[in-house]
């Protein structure tokens, strides 16, 4: 999958490991002599910014396209060049932040080392991103689930792609559980973790579940003694940093 | 909102939701809490009609999206109608979703004491369930996928209930978080996984997987596996 799609800001290794400040893209008001098609990615931004903004601060029902509008400086009809409706603009944020999310716990997971603590430092990445910015997070997590169907099939995709992604490199290195399903049931595991505190807005302290997390990640594919160790050497990680 | 736990095993304590006009008794009365009732079909009553409406707009539409006009359409009852049975779209909602998780309970209790040994009986008992959701879609996308988006609370009550009844009869075993989320939470993920891939026909097939994961942080991960019946 393609890491920085061109409608999107590509990704600045100077960032941090929060997502993305979509504010930045806020050019200076009034005539300023920049080319279109720089103003209309600069009005995408910040569309994209502020629909995550409000939504995560009104809940996305309540939330109107005038609202969206306000915060980013728009006018409803350049907005409309760029969205269908609310649900579109919705939509696009949620997968801009997911791509980096995804995108960039994947680079992490593929730098060079041995498996588990690739995964685990993945992981790792995954919950200070999550921690680091709770509008994104209540966003992904709890506000694209009130939108109907369409959220349900996101789910499901960027669940199989975690899954892929750990079967990928589990496979050579361990023999699977006698059953199917084991990577399954392990990101399963921990998907349900993450948003039994999310949904109860414990999202603050996300990286705190690293060792038991790193437990059950692994336990399909290492057992349950293995398992344990990396539970010891996850708490190590978070205890040096 | 919170407060009114419609979890099955809130409901037993407390069989009068305060925000719902719909008591336990006039669900008994509508044959809705008759275990095993194919609900998705074949309803009756009024009471059921609306509760089988409740879910089947969710399951369509969501929750968020659906309306009080899209339940008494599906109901083929009027407004004043609903009114009369639930105080607002979320009373009903948590009275479906209290209707089939007593369902759920009551099938599971029942298959559990027809067991003639405790692993026996806990595949009877995640079998009947498993089979509870495939027979009723509409039920199984409610619980499985519109709960924990509504007010993941809802399933508190009945899955530390679970837990614990699990550690009384299994032990506990060290390195497993026990708390109710970690037990029960990647089994609900998976099997909301399939729904929401369209496989919901295919869930009683997840018996073994089930079965080893709800096993894994009381028996450890030898026996889960060998109780799941595909171990060494």
């Amino acid at each position: 999958m393609s890491k920085s799609a061109p409608d999107r800001p590509s990704r600045d290794p100077e960032q941090g490991k929060g997502p993305p400040d979509l504010h930045r893209w806020k050019l200076p008001r009034g005539r300023h002599g920049l080319p279109s098609e720089i103003v209309a990615q600069s009005q995408r931004e910040r569309l994209l910014a502020a629909v995550v903004r409000v939504s995560a601060a009104k809940g996305y029902q309540a939330t109107a396209v005038a609202d969206i509008l306000e915060v980013a400086g728009v006018g409803r009809e350049s907005y409309y060049k760029h969205f269908k409706d609310k649900e579109a603009c919705f939509l696009a944020a949620n997968d801009a932040l997911l791509e980096d999310l995804v995108g960039r716990a994947e680079a992490v997971y593929d730098e060079p080392g041995p498996w588990p603590e690739r995964l685990v430092r993945g992981l790792l990445f995954m919950l200070d991103w999550l921690a680091a910015d709770s509008e994104a997070t209540q966003v992904m997590m709890i506000e694209m689930g009130r939108i109907g169907k369409a959220s349900a099939d996101r789910f499901g995709e960027s669940f199989e792609r975690l899954v892929a992604l750990v079967e990928r490199d589990a496979e050579p290195v361990s023999a699977m559980l006698p059953i199917p399903n084991g990577a399954n049931m392990a990101v399963g595991t921990v998907f349900a973790r993450v948003y039994g505190e999310v949904s109860t807005g414990n999202s603050a302290d996300l990286a705190a579940l690293l060792p038991s997390l790193a437990f059950e990640l692994l336990l399909p594919f290492v057992g349950e003694k293995s398992a344990l160790k990396e539970q010891v050497a996850a708490a190590k990680i978070l205890a040096e940093r | 909102m919170r407060g009114d736990g419609i979890g099955a095993a809130a409901i037993a304590r407390n069989p009068r939701p305060k925000s719902s006009r719909v008591g336990l008794g006039s669900l008994e009365e509508a044959g809705v809490l008759t275990p095993a009732l194919a609900l998705d079909i074949g309803v009756r009553s009024r009471d059921q009609r609306i509760l089988a409406a409740m879910a089947l707009c969710c399951a369509t539409n969501s929750f968020a999206a659906t309306t009080i006009a899209d339940i008494v359409g599906e109901a083929q009852i009027s407004r004043a109608t609903f009114y009369k049975h639930f105080a607002s779209k979320r009373a009903c909602f948590d009275a479906s979703v209290a209707s089939f998780a007593l369902t759920l309970e009551a099938a599971a209790t029942e298959a559990y004491a027809s067991g003639d040994s405790p692993p026996a009986s806990l595949h009877l008992a995640i079998a009947a369930v498993l089979e509870l959701l495939r027979a009723n879609p509409s039920f199984a996308r409610l619980m499985l996928i519109e709960v924990p988006v509504v007010d993941s609370t809802l399933l508190d009550a009945p899955r530390a209930l679970l837990a614990k009844g699990m550690a009384v009869k299994w032990g506990t075993r060290g390195g497993f978080d026990q708390s109710s989320v970690a037990v029960f939470g990647g089994a609900h993920v998976l099997m909301a996984q399939h729904v929401v891939a369209g496989r919901t026909g295919e869930l009683p097939a997840l018996l073994p997987e089930l079965v080893y994961m709800i096993l894994l942080p009381f028996a450890g991960q030898d026996r889960a596996l060998a109780q799941s019946g595909q171990g060494k």
